[in-house]
């Protein structure tokens, strides 16, 4: 009964439906064909079909090329933030074990250097692809570096004297600390707004 | 204004920067500014030239030697005219120039 129906039946009322549009169409007094075709026509359809196609493909790329560019930016400043966070756990360390050597202070220079030129990097990274309101914030940002390496290279963490950091000290890096990362996350924000 | 004076820190100085006061061991701020800042300071300031600082080859910049150094010039001779004779190079960390005018602008900040 369905090889009848799909095979045999639906071909033959499809033919007799057509029959019949053709002549409704052919006979249709207010329903004309003009088989002249202009090559503005021509054009016309071509381009509108090529805007159809190509728009939605430029669009999408340039959509998907700036949400790439943003995750860079932003990779790049937990790259960062990372770096803070790693100099940050030491010093963490150091004043639960209520001690610090020589070593400990040469490795917290090493570590601040390094973190320089990471800053100087991402700076002009930044700089290059953001806004004027980031690269604003990026000096707030920088600043908060600043002064988050002056209290902890001070001479209550690296002085030949000093064994161990004292609460008042940790106390002061510990703010500059939540200060910097509030900067980077600033950053951030505004790279995702823009 | 032309440089007409440089302090090559690593090979006049040492290489590696201590902390701040002479107590706290060699190589300290204080202990640059004595014996090379201050001096070559004075001097390019009556011969109205730029003293370049260069850094190349100098290990660590901790805040304690900048500001033993560079903190105490801002102070006596107020940030304008140090930054005016004044310039720091450092070619694989341009960031100690940077952090060097910070403590410059605010010597006394913490």
């Amino acid at each position: 009964m369905r090889i009848f129906l799909r095979y045999i039946l639906a071909p033959i009322l499809t033919l007799f439906i057509g029959i019949a549009l053709g002549k409704l169409i052919n006979d249709w007094p207010k329903f004309t064909i003009n088989y002249e075709i202009k090559i503005t026509d021509i054009i016309k359809i071509a381009s509108t079909l090529g805007i159809g196609i190509f728009v939605p493909f430029i669009v999408k790329k340039m959509i998907d090329d700036k949400r790439s560019k943003k995750n860079n930016l932003l990779d790049e400043l937990t790259g960062f933030s990372k770096t803070i966070e790693n100099i940050h756990n030491y010093i963490n360390e150091l004043y639960k074990n209520k001690k610090i050597v020589a070593r400990d202070k040469d490795y917290l220079n090493i570590q601040l250097d390094t973190s320089d030129r990471e800053v100087t990097e991402l700076c002009s990274f930044l700089l290059e692809n953001c806004s004027k309101q980031t690269s604003s914030l990026l000096e707030e940002m920088k600043t908060s570096y600043f002064n988050y390496w002056k209290v902890s290279t001070s001479i209550e963490v690296i002085g030949s004297n000093v064994r161990k950091i004292d609460d008042a000290t940790f106390k002061k890096i510990s703010e500059k600390y939540t200060e910097i990362n509030k900067k980077i996350r600033k950053v951030k924000s505004e790279i995702i707004k823009n | 204004m032309e440089i007409k004076d440089t302090i090559m820190v690593a090979t006049e100085f040492g290489d590696t920067a201590g902390a701040r006061d002479y107590e706290d061991g060699d190589f300290s701020g204080k202990e640059f500014y004595d014996k090379f800042l201050l001096p070559r300071f004075k001097k390019a300031l009556e011969g109205n030239y730029i003293l370049l600082i260069n850094l190349n080859g100098f290990w660590g910049w901790p805040s304690s030697f900048v500001s033993g150094s560079f903190g105490i010039l801002s102070k006596q001779f107020s940030s304008e005219i140090v930054l005016k004779h004044i310039q720091i190079k450092c070619d694989s960390n341009p960031m100690k120039e940077e952090k060097a005018k910070y403590i410059i602008q605010n010597p006394d900040k913490q």
